[in-house]
């Protein structure tokens, strides 16, 4: 046995001492499962600081104990929090100032917090005037000496990597000769858990401050959007007016409402038809855009709709235009009937878009359409036009007012809308299209997929289906 | 109701000044006859004494819907919520867009037309249709 080695007064003061070990080691161990507890709740570095502070502050008996947070950019420290004594608390109060007040600036001019932040050294003093030299006045902190009985002031670094984020001040009612072993040591343990928690702390501010700030930039855009499209729709009101009372002139002079018209008049009154129903068309996209944008159900699907009709009318009306141009636009007639589900007029207008583009990027030759059936119906529309490139290809239909150059090349005068609008207007009818060309001047194939209503439901609405 | 004249009468509910032109004159070679109104307000007193009996209704009410002191759904809400009145038809005019909430409204016009998607001689059309249905 290892006590008959010793005399009584050896094994009773070994005794002592391993006593007080524990002693302090309980202490130890409670400190930092009080600690441990804070870590649970997730709160600002102020609220975490609060708590670490008043913890380590009743657990060792301090008056004082602060935390300093280190601003590399303007090389200074920053109070964030203080716990303080009872009788600490007075003296302030009647000394009318707080502690919490005063940033400590050039800590590289600061012979013992430059000890503590950048050569990451822990460093005990007698004397508060170190700390605050002359920050606060002599006589100012002699009285907060008296009053609260601080002795000892201890400083360590709190480092997070390989850097010091800030101070950690304690301030003992003793000398720092009495402090024992253990209790240093005690102390010390605790340091690393407290720059850990406060860490932790300020990594969640900055992620909560990141989450907001990205917050707030979404909730800009987004009302900027929303300024954007209202802006657009009364727009779009105040250019339609006007042009309601061109056309409407311009038909009641055709008509006859101003007597009968001579040849040469009624052809300059065309063209100013043909003008603003172009105008009445683009307003009428930048519309459907608009709504697009805005996510409202711009189409409103009807079952029992034939297709042939709509086609035969498109380009009935198209023909006009590709003939004017020397080219041929063959609608070859389709073996069956297809019935679809369809907002008539939208899908018309989405289809006329792409049989009009392919007019008017054909030079020479011409455009065939053709139907076939597959799961549903494929409305394939061959040109024998400038093609597409493969890089254009890839963002034919995503973007509005956006044309290949080659596109700009043909004195054609297209907006940019009408793609995406038809691609659009088709995706709402739940099909798809998309196009296909070996590159420039080589033509291009758009192939346009619809769902055909299924026979036995044929009468039943399907309006919920958008 | 009780009497009819040649042709029965027509509101234009409308305050713009170049549009009023427009159908006036559509309206007058058709041989339509017709009363421009321009403010909600005096339309609201009309329809009001349609309810009382006081005044015989019109055949067709052309209502737009951006009117410079009450809106046109007001309106078309009024007349649409008194049995008197429920049934004149009801064709909305606008160059608005008609909202979803307009669209979900309880209060429906008879037709939507986009002012801007229609010319005068096609309004007729539609017009003289609507008066050859009810029997005009």
């Amino acid at each position: 046995m290892v006590f008959n080695f010793f005399g009584n007064k050896k094994v009773a003061e070994k005794l002592y001492e391993q006593n007080l070990e524990l002693a302090v080691k309980n202490k130890t161990l409670s400190l930092l499962e009080k600690l441990y507890q804070t870590s649970i709740l997730t709160s600002s570095p102020e609220e975490e600081g609060k708590e670490i502070t008043d913890i380590i502050r009743t657990s060792l008996n301090l008056e004082l104990v602060g935390v300093f947070i280190f601003e590399k950019k303007t090389d200074s420290l920053e109070p964030l929090i203080f716990s303080k004594s009872e009788r600490l608390v007075k003296t302030l109060h009647k000394l009318g100032f707080l502690f919490h007040d005063i940033v400590i600036k050039d800590v590289l001019r600061h012979p013992l917090f430059k000890k503590v932040v950048y050569a990451k050294e822990e460093v005990a003093i007698g004397d508060l005037e170190e700390i605050w030299q002359e920050l606060i006045t002599f006589e100012r902190l002699q009285e907060i000496k008296k009053q609260s009985n601080i002795k000892t002031a201890l400083l360590y670094p709190l480092i997070t990597g390989n850097h010091a984020f800030g101070v950690l001040l304690l301030g003992f009612n003793r000398d720092y000769q009495t402090l024992s072993t253990f209790e240093k040591e005690s102390i010390k343990s605790s340091i690393n858990v407290i720059a850990l928690l406060l860490d932790k702390a300020y990594l969640y501010k900055h992620l909560q401050d990141s989450y907001a700030f990205e917050k707030k930039a979404k909730e800009d855009l987004q009302n900027l959007d929303i300024t954007k499209n209202q802006f657009l729709l009364t727009i779009q009101h105040h250019l339609r007016t006007p042009l309601t009372s061109m056309m409407g002139y311009a038909d009641l002079l055709v008509n006859g409402a101003f007597g009968k018209q001579n040849k040469k008049t009624l052809d300059i009154i065309h063209k100013f038809q043909a003008s603003t129903a172009s105008l009445i068309k683009m307003v009428n996209e930048f519309l459907d855009i608009t709504q697009f944008q805005l996510g409202k159900d711009v189409i409103v699907l009807k079952p029992g709709i034939e297709l042939g009709p709509i086609l035969d009318e498109i380009v009935g009306e198209l023909k006009f235009e590709a003939e004017s141009k020397g080219i041929y636009l063959k609608l070859e007639k389709p073996e069956k009937i297809y019935t679809i589900s369809a907002d008539k007029e939208k899908l018309r207008a989405a289809l006329s878009n792409i049989f009009d583009n392919a007019i008017k990027y054909t030079v020479q030759g011409g455009v065939t359409i053709r139907v076939e059936s597959n799961s549903g119906v494929k409305i394939i529309v061959k040109d024998t036009g400038i093609g597409i490139p493969p890089e254009r290809m890839k963002n034919l239909f995503e973007r509005t007012f956006e044309r290949g150059d080659q596109a700009k090349k043909t004195f054609a005068t297209g907006t940019g809308l009408g793609l995406f609008l038809s691609n659009k207007i088709i995706q709402g009818h739940n099909g798809k299209v998309w196009a296909e060309s070996k590159g420039e001047n080589q033509g291009t194939t758009f192939y346009i997929e619809l769902p055909v209503d299924p026979v036995s439901n044929k009468n039943e609405t399907l309006n919920s289906e958008s | 109701m009780s009497k009819k004249s040649s042709s029965p009468n027509i509101f234009l509910i409308e305050d713009n000044e170049s549009i009023i032109d427009v159908y006036s004159m559509a309206f007058k070679i058709s041989e339509l006859n017709f009363e421009v109104i321009t403010l909600g307000k005096e339309a609201l007193e009309r329809i009001k004494k349609m309810q009382e009996g006081a005044e015989e209704k019109p055949a067709l009410i052309l209502l737009d819907l951006m009117l410079p002191d009450i809106g046109g759904m007001e309106i078309l809400k009024e007349v649409r919520n008194h049995p008197a009145t429920k049934d004149i038809v009801v064709f909305v005019l606008s160059n608005y867009t008609i909202s979803d909430e307009q669209k979900a409204d309880s209060a429906k016009p008879d037709k939507y037309i986009m002012k801007a998607n229609i010319t005068p001689t096609e309004l007729v059309n539609l017009i003289k249709e609507q008066l050859a249905r009810a029997g005009h």
